[in-house]
């Protein structure tokens, strides 16, 4: 067997693996929860906007800036479920083999430790994919029935930048998991790296030095939000605008994005070749 | 394949992403960050540049030979949707349409354009700082042109002042290098006033303020040759007033409860030995 057919053969195994984890079931459910709670928010306030937002300066607001204002509301959740089930699939891709002790053997069998990787990576990825598409999914559909419009050119935009932060968020819980022998760790870390780290680092930046910083994940991440509105819900140095995000931006959190995966996943890459199994 | 060329491999793969991606998001983060400073956008020759702040929200003004413009920080699709939406409650709708072209950039006129629109960013009160940038900039217009500002907003002025506005951020020409010199964004009022090469004030330079409700500063530069008196520290009721003297520059700074007024009477013997 080539190269190719054994990385689609760990794809494979590990994609199967995943989706009948009870991780997947609980992202699942929990997508499901959240798309019929936007759902029923979309029904709820598509004729109240300017109510819900709680002003009245929004009464007249175009059919089409309409859209993407829920849009924008809707891109709010996937800043972070890609988050959850990236760390829910990635993270303990490493670190569980060397906790459980099945480091033994998957590293005798005779598949190299890159196309290991690399497959758990690929599936880690394509099972954060179809959970996060689910949620599109039901966006597009909503709209269709509650506005009665297919998707925009910046509903594609966004599920595009959405695919390339799910490959960087995968990469960096990689990185993380090929560092720690023990999935809690593994967990907590990406969780603290990224919920609490990175806001850190912003939200001193931001107030102390008044700096945007475009360098962090979770800032990059929040174009997938700003095609439609160029307001950050997560960054403090966002000045913000009603108009979505600029080209520049696109292009700038793109690179970033793309940054982190390479980065992440060479370096996970190098670190695992060199794990053993304890 | 051994593993050691392997590695070498992924890494000059990896590398061949990286460095062009560091490389044009390094050049992608200048253009962006110009893009988002206003005064990029304000001709770099301007005889008048006034920074206000209301609530954090900024104005930037310009002026130079009977241009103008006012950088706002919404773009003209703002202007529009906001314009419309409130529109009902003011009974005028600014009517925005497309008029030229500049240096491949729309600029857009504007009509009916009601300034209580702006009330909530900039207040409402004839001291708002919009209206001091209109009164400063003499500006009574009915009819505006109109061009985004990049990431920043848009500017809103003549068609002369929007032109040379988007001419000096397209040929790196404008006010921002000098800004962070002579103005302060901590200010209410920040301004800056050359009467420049035409005007027959041959001895003064420029004078810049900085303006706060209790603190306040003027520096008037002038030709070294101009006599410019003394040094004065002194209290006048609850106002100190600090006047201090270098060859060629006049610095005045005023600190406590006092109306603008007396800043330009303490600051009028000066101005007119450098012959304002």
């Amino acid at each position: 067997m080539g190269r190719a057919g054994k990385l689609a053969t760990v794809y494979s195994h590990y994609f199967t693996n995943y989706y009948r984890s009870r991780s997947f079931y609980v992202m699942l459910i929990l997508i499901l929860l959240i798309s019929g709670l936007m759902t029923y928010f979309s029904f709820r306030y598509s004729h109240g906007l300017p109510a819900f937002l709680g002003g009245t300066q929004l009464q007249n607001l175009p059919h089409s800036e309409m859209i993407r204002v829920f849009s924008y509301i809707w891109a709010f959740v996937l800043l972070d479920i890609p988050v959850f089930a990236s760390v829910f699939f990635g993270s303990p891709s490493i670190s569980s083999e060397i906790e459980n002790k099945t480091a033994y053997h998957i590293f005798s069998l005779p598949i190299g430790r890159y196309s290991l990787l690399v497959g758990k990576y690929l599936a880690a990825f394509s099972v954060t994919l179809v959970i996060s598409a689910i949620y599109m999914g039901f966006e597009a559909g909503v709209f269709g029935i509650v506005f009665h419009t297919l998707p925009s050119g910046a509903y594609y935009e966004s599920f595009g930048l959405l695919i390339i932060f799910i490959l960087s968020v995968t990469s960096l819980t990689f990185l993380v998991s090929s560092i720690f022998s023990k999935n809690l760790y593994a967990y907590i870390s990406v969780f603290l790296i990224y919920f609490l780290v990175f806001n850190v680092i912003d939200i001193i930046l931001s107030l102390l030095y008044s700096y945007n910083a475009f360098f962090l994940l979770n800032n990059a991440s929040s174009i997938v939000q700003r095609v439609f509105v160029n307001l950050s819900t997560n960054s403090f140095a966002s000045s913000g605008s009603f108009s979505p995000a600029s080209t520049h931006e696109v292009i700038i959190s793109t690179l970033v994005m793309v940054l982190y995966t390479i980065v992440g996943l060479v370096a996970s890459l190098f670190i695992f070749e060199r794990r053993e199994a304890r | 394949m051994s593993p050691a060329v392997r590695k070498i491999l992924i890494l000059i793969v990896a590398a061949g992403v990286i460095v062009p991606a560091s490389y044009f998001l390094f050049t992608q983060l200048s253009s962006s960050q110009a893009q988002a400073n206003p005064f990029s956008y304000v001709p770099a020759d301007s005889g008048l540049v006034l920074e206000g702040q209301y609530n954090s929200t900024h104005l930037y003004a310009f002026s130079s030979n009977g241009s103008f413009g006012i950088l706002l920080p919404f773009s003209v699709n703002e202007l529009e949707i906001f314009a419309n939406a409130t529109g009902s409650t003011n009974g005028t709708y600014p009517i925005v349409s497309q008029n030229s072209t500049f240096m491949s950039q729309s600029i857009y006129s504007v009509r009916n354009l009601n300034l209580s629109l702006f009330a909530g960013l900039f207040g409402n009160s004839s001291n708002s700082i919009l209206n001091v940038a209109l009164q400063f900039l003499k500006i009574n217009n009915t009819t505006f042109f109109a061009s985004d500002a990049g990431t920043y907003g848009m500017v809103l002025g003549n068609l002369s002042g929007v032109e040379q506005s988007i001419s000096s951020y397209s040929v790196k020409q404008s006010f921002s290098p000098y800004a962070t010199q002579y103005l302060s964004s901590q200010s209410n009022y920040s301004f800056y006033y050359s009467p420049g090469k035409l005007s027959n004030i041959s001895s003064l330079n420029f004078i810049t303020g900085n303006i706060s409700d209790g603190n306040s500063n003027l520096h008037i530069s002038i030709d070294n040759s101009t006599g410019i008196g003394t040094n004065l520290i002194q209290r006048n009721g609850t106002v100190n007033i600090s006047i201090s003297t270098k060859p060629g520059n006049i610095y005045i700074s005023l600190t406590g409860n006092y109306t603008l007024g007396q800043l330009f009477n303490y600051a009028s013997p000066y101005l007119a030995k450098a012959g304002l």
